[in-house]
């Protein structure tokens, strides 16, 4: 999967005009991942992607986007995204104690 | 002595099995009649037997390695008592044995000195490769100390005790195992060839030679044992068995035969001892059981005889019946399932009530056209005899019936009867709604509504509530038809005699149901809505959810309205309180979103994330500035810290530059799902653990070291590290998770305590915990500071 998304990412611009937006997503460590993506393919893949990228897995990372919480189901068009926006992506790192 | 010949009759048997030779085939056979020269012949076609291509190595696991590589996973089945079985159990053990002899280092003393770190990072390769219920992680490990033990006993007897004195022999590791490594090899070595281990180790052969009955089950074990048996219907599935005839199974050879002399007499023994207990003259009560008493010998403690591994005395001595037993994985999810399919029963089920009801509006449709033509009829011939009206009250019976009307007690004139009809044709001129009244799926409860033990239709017009199985119903039941069970052996609250008594047997009939333990749930309904007329609608239900949210116990006063919105608007629209932070607080711009999972978390009191800690560190930061000791305390950010990677370092350097070099650094950091804070305060670091162990973090200490010493060499101070302290009196947890609220509190005792005593104060180990109060305080500050901000 991730690799289909990366072959997007590496496309040049401009190719598709409005069908591609550029999408970061913003580490809290401050590192910025940019993702390009069709605007009518679900967030899921950026997401799956990007948590391939960083090794860590899907549930323990929630993206954000003004705020709200991304849905994998829904898509840039959907949200009105546009090009350039910026995804937060929070990890939960929950921790109780057992060790 | 006898079993010790068997043995080694039986290991030349396997050999030649394995290599699949046909004239030791034909030996197999002859074996029954001839067995002297069988003998014989076996230890020829052994010296005669030439290998092709290299010896077998150790086993790599490929099958297992391969499919974890595909991001696949075996499932391991567990038993009542929580032991894995089925095929994939050898599988798990042979991985578990293959992880075991390359990941732990073999010059260490004993497993309880292997350290717990490499132990879990054990355990989590196991979970990458099967699906394995949580519970067995004890017992995996277990399995693998035992396994790993063995390695290193089979590398001493064939590999170090053979060529003891030979130096050149021992320098390298046998080439079969060369992922030893050359220097832990060479420890090994001279630990195994030391005095004191010679001494050991004849003492514990001595032990081992007083072994009397050894068991003939190899790797099948009484796991194996126990699922034949089964299998072969002489042991339910479930049910304990005695393990008296397990143990005496085990010794049996393949014919039935028992051999040795020693041990028929216990077999005896125990045969007595069953038939005794069958007839009720031997109680056995605890570990005093048949096998006990046979072989004359207490129990040993950690393990039962007779059993197999992993089950200690506990686990299998104070297990009455089944109410004790252990829910594995696999069984919760059975009941999930058997729950949805109900639910999907239940579902179609109201369904075709919907539908039947548009057939019953017909139906009435029609009746009403009779009645209207009888009514004609009537004020034509002003008929007002009674035995007409007999007749003709079925129909209108049956009209009144499906509008749930009142039907008349007394038979009225028929003329009455009519008008009454007529009342009722006009606000029966929309059927009933359905909605509101009639059947809808429910949950039941017995003893307190927490407690579901079935689903069910509740019907609970009250006019059909009269009867049921002949009984009236009681003020305040309803009846309900049970479709499907949680509990399936709970007992009903109204049985039926001699009929239905629990819920199991009441499934698919009508029994009658306190209302007050009925739980009807919503979900089903406001889903439907949902789809249909999107956001208006779906608001409108937030909003009632809102207001029906039952507060959970946990949740401290003033923050009811809180948790709501977070169960609610918050869950539904995914939406976050955002908490922006000045660069001040963690050396760059921040915006903390809390999102309604880790506002519910920190409510309930269970464990929480680093949004929670975050939020209070900037709360602390607050109070901080107010009191103007900005240059005294700084924080780093645990979320940009979680990756030790190369920004890691950049990072805290950089914060660490930032003040002077007496400004103190709190940095929270989670470690395996526990958190802990490290502390950098006049050029030493200190790490606070709300857990007694572990004490050292080397993932973490070598980057923070490192990051210290770049730190260091940069504002010219040299570039001599500090030991890392492990501040070992901090104040412990009281429970299993609330690490998180423990360090929130280190933070604010830390930053209260003008004086900097905690260094000296929570140097010396101690048992000090905090108490649920304390920790209670640094929560309730934080969430009053998200609310603040929300």
């Amino acid at each position: 999967m991730s690799g289909t998304t990366t072959a997007d990412e590496d496309k040049k611009p401009g190719t598709e005009g409005g069908a591609h937006i550029n999408l970061k997503v913003k580490g809290q460590d401050g590192n910025e991942v940019f993702f390009r993506i069709k605007r009518n393919t679900q967030l899921k893949k950026l997401m799956n992607a990007y948590c391939d990228r960083q090794s860590v897995e899907m549930n323990s990372i929630a993206f954000l986007f003004d705020g709200r919480r991304l849905q994998g189901a829904q898509t840039p068009d959907e949200l009105e995204m546009e090009d350039g926006d910026e995804i937060d992506a929070m990890l939960h790192q929950t921790g109780g104690g057992i060790i | 002595m006898a079993p010790k010949k068997q043995k080694v009759k039986k290991s030349k048997k396997s050999k030649p099995a394995a290599v699949q030779d046909n004239a030791d085939q034909l030996v197999d056979a002859g074996q029954e009649t001839q067995p002297e020269i069988t003998q014989s012949e076996t230890t020829t076609t052994e010296t005669k037997k030439k290998r092709y291509g290299g010896a077998r190595g150790p086993s790599s696991m490929y099958k297992v390695v391969v499919k974890k590589a595909q991001g696949k996973k075996f499932k391991v089945r567990c038993n009542y008592i929580g032991v894995p079985v089925g095929r994939v159990r050898h599988t798990l053990q042979s991985y578990i044995g293959m992880l075991a002899r390359t990941m732990i280092p073999i010059d260490i003393k004993s497993w309880p000195f292997v350290e717990r770190e490499l132990k879990n990072k054990l355990w989590m390769d196991i979970q990458n490769a099967f699906k394995i219920p949580e519970e067995c992680e004890s017992l995996v490990l277990k399995s693998a100390g035992t396994k790993w033990r063995q390695f290193k006993s089979e590398l001493t007897t064939d590999y170090v005790i053979p060529f003891k004195g030979d130096k050149k022999k021992l320098r390298k590791p046998p080439k079969k195992y060369g992922f030893v490594g050359k220097d832990v090899w060479k420890r090994f070595v001279a630990e195994r060839t030391s005095d004191k281990w010679m001494k050991l180790r004849a003492k514990q052969s001595k032990i081992v030679e007083q072994r009397k009955y050894p068991h003939r089950l190899s790797r099948k074990g009484y796991i194996g044992l126990e699922e034949e048996e089964v299998k072969a219907g002489r042991l339910k599935p479930g049910e304990k068995p005695d393990r008296a005839i397990l143990w005496k199974k085990a010794r049996q050879t393949a014919e039935g035969m028992v051999v040795d002399t020693g041990l028929s007499d216990v077999l005896k023994k125990i045969d007595n001892l069953l038939e005794m207990k069958k007839k009720g003259e031997f109680q056995p009560s605890g570990s005093d059981d048949v096998l006990t008493r046979a072989l004359e010998t207490p129990e040993h403690s950690g393990r039962v005889r007779g059993i197999g591994s992993y089950i200690t005395p506990k686990l299998w001595f104070d297990l009455p019946k089944e109410k004790k037993r252990r829910i594995t994985k696999s069984e919760l999810e059975d009941r999930d399932r058997i729950r949805d399919e109900e639910m999907e029963r239940t579902r179609q089920e109201m369904e075709r009530t919907k539908q039947e009801m548009e057939s019953y509006k017909e139906e009435m449709e029609r009746t009403k056209q009779e009645i209207n033509a009888l009514k004609s009829l009537l004020s034509a011939s002003n008929i007002t005899s009674s035995p007409l009206s007999d007749k003709d009250s079925c129909p209108v019976e049956k009209a009144t019936h499906n509008q749930g009307a009142v039907i008349p007690a007394a038979a009225p004139t028929l003329r009455e009867e009519l008008i009454v009809d007529a009342d009722i044709e006009y606000v029966g001129g929309d059927p009933p709604p359905p909605a509101k009244k009639g059947p809808r799926s429910c949950e039941l409860s017995v003893d307190n509504i927490e407690n579901k033990v079935a689903f069910g239709t509740i019907f609970d017009d009250t006019e059909l509530n009269t009867v049921v199985h002949g009984v009236p119903i009681q003020p305040g039941h309803v009846r309900v038809a049970v479709d499907g069970a949680i509990q399936g052996d709970a007992l009903l609250p109204v049985p039926v005699e001699g009929e239905l008594e629990t819920v199991k047997q009441a499934i698919g009939s009508m029994v009658s149901w306190p209302e007050d333990l009925i739980t009807i749930p919503p979900a089903v309904k406001t889903r439907k809505d949902a789809s249909k007329k999107k956001d208006k609608i779906e608001m409108r239900n937030v909003v009632a959810k809102f207001k029906k949210v039952e507060v959970a116990n946990s949740v401290p006063n003033g923050f009811n309205s809180l948790y709501k919105h977070a169960t609610t608007i918050m869950k539904e629209t995914g939406d976050s309180i955002a908490i922006p932070c000045d660069v001040e607080v963690f050396g760059c711009d921040k915006v903390i979103y809390i999102l309604h999972e880790n506002l519910i978390a920190l409510l309930k009191f269970e464990e929480i994330g680093q949004a929670a800690i975050t939020a209070h560190m900037s709360y602390l930061h607050g109070m901080i500035r107010e009191n103007n000791e900005m240059d005294v305390y700084g924080f780093i950010d645990p979320g940009a810290t979680f990756n030790l990677n190369k920004e890691f370092e950049t990072y805290v350097v950089k914060r660490l530059m930032n003040g002077s070099y007496d400004r103190m650094f709190l940095m929270p950091h989670n470690f395996n799902y526990h958190w802990i804070l490290v502390v950098i305060y006049a050029g030493e670091i200190f790490i606070l653990n709300p857990l007694s162990h572990p004490t050292h973090f080397p993932h973490l200490e070598k980057p923070l070291l490192s990051a210290f010493k770049t730190f260091k060499a940069q504002t010219g101070r040299g570039n001599t590290v500090p030991k890392i302290k492990n501040l070992a009196g901090s104040p412990k947890q009281p429970g299993g998770r609330e690490c998180g609220y423990a360090i929130m509190r280190y933070m604010k005792d830390i930053i209260e305590d003008k004086e900097m005593t905690f260094i000296t104060k929570w140097a010396n180990k101690s048992r000090k915990s905090y108490k649920m109060e304390e920790l209670d305080e640094v929560r309730v500050e934080t969430l009053a500071y998200i609310q603040d901000k929300l």
